[in-house]
């Protein structure tokens, strides 16, 4: 449309502001509240896997620990245990930040 | 000047940065929210549209392919949202309009003629109304166009066209 078309001015009266601060803001605060929704399901998630898993295992890994037991102090196994944890938590921690920027919803 | 191209915060908006994103909804409010002022014939709705327009891009930015189809994309976007809405927005111009007609008419020109085109644009059919909002009221070209609003080409053209003369017969210009 060229500047001379007589429909320009009615155009431009109805235009939406050059600058809208309030408008960016909503929107940056609807991302903000998406991306909070998606982080507490991939944690949510998480940890149900987890709590499944050590179900799933718990038959199985609790001869592997008497095993574990009968050869290591009880100071040993205790650390081993909270080493496993840690590096377990630290590591899921991790990647489930990684995955709420996946943006699966 | 721009700072910062759209490739740049495109690809900065892919790796997470609220800040570049902040600035893409920046660069691209005005023109997203003028369409659809055009399209719905409620400002309001229109806004609430225009949010979930750029709520879905960041949703999906990562299936942009090229940043020089950013503009586009958004417009999609919103005009798809715009049709999702199109009968309950049907049902608001229905209270919009009887509200108008009791409002105290302004004395500012420039808002005469903002509610002057909203009437007229209110009038046309919505694909035409569409048309009219970018080719006319926009910088855009009648394949671009057709591409966002994913219609034909000569349909398009009609579209203008046809809406440029209801639009002058309406307003009473030539």
């Amino acid at each position: 449309m060229t500047d001379t078309d007589p429909l320009n001015a009615f155009f431009k009266a109805g235009e939406a502001p050059a600058v809208d601060h309030d408008f960016r803001a909503g929107v940056m605060e609807a991302v903000a509240r998406r991306r909070l929704r998606i982080e507490l399901a991939v944690r949510t998630a998480t940890a149900a896997l987890i709590f499944l898993a050590a179900a799933i295992l718990a038959p199985a890994l609790g001869p592997a620990i008497s095993l574990v037991a009968g050869q290591l102090s009880t100071f040993l196994l205790a650390l081993a245990v909270v080493g496993i944890i840690g590096f377990s938590g630290n590591w899921l921690s991790t990647h489930a930040q990684q995955l709420s920027t996946r943006r699966f919803f | 000047m721009k700072q910062g191209s759209d490739a740049v915060l495109v690809k900065a908006a892919k790796s997470g940065s609220d800040a570049a994103f902040a600035r893409l909804v920046d660069r691209y409010q005005q023109p997203v929210r003028s369409f659809l002022y055009r399209v719905c014939a409620n400002q309001a709705d229109a806004d609430d549209i225009a949010q979930e327009t750029f709520l879905a891009a960041w949703t999906a930015m990562a299936t942009l392919g090229s940043a020089s189809k950013l503009k586009s994309w958004l417009f999609g976007i919103a005009w798809r949202k715009a049709k999702g809405q199109a009968r309950s927005a049907a049902r608001a111009k229905v209270r919009e309009t009887s509200w108008m007609s009791e409002r105290e008419t302004q004395d500012d020109p420039t808002t005469e003629m903002k509610i002057a085109m909203e009437q007229a644009l209110a009038q046309l059919p919505p694909d035409q109304r569409a048309a009219v909002a970018l080719c006319l009221a926009g910088d855009w070209t009648h394949g671009d166009a057709a591409k966002v609003l994913d219609m034909p080409l000569g349909t398009v053209k009609s579209h203008v066209t046809r809406g440029r003369a209801r639009l002058t017969e309406i307003l009473g210009v030539e």
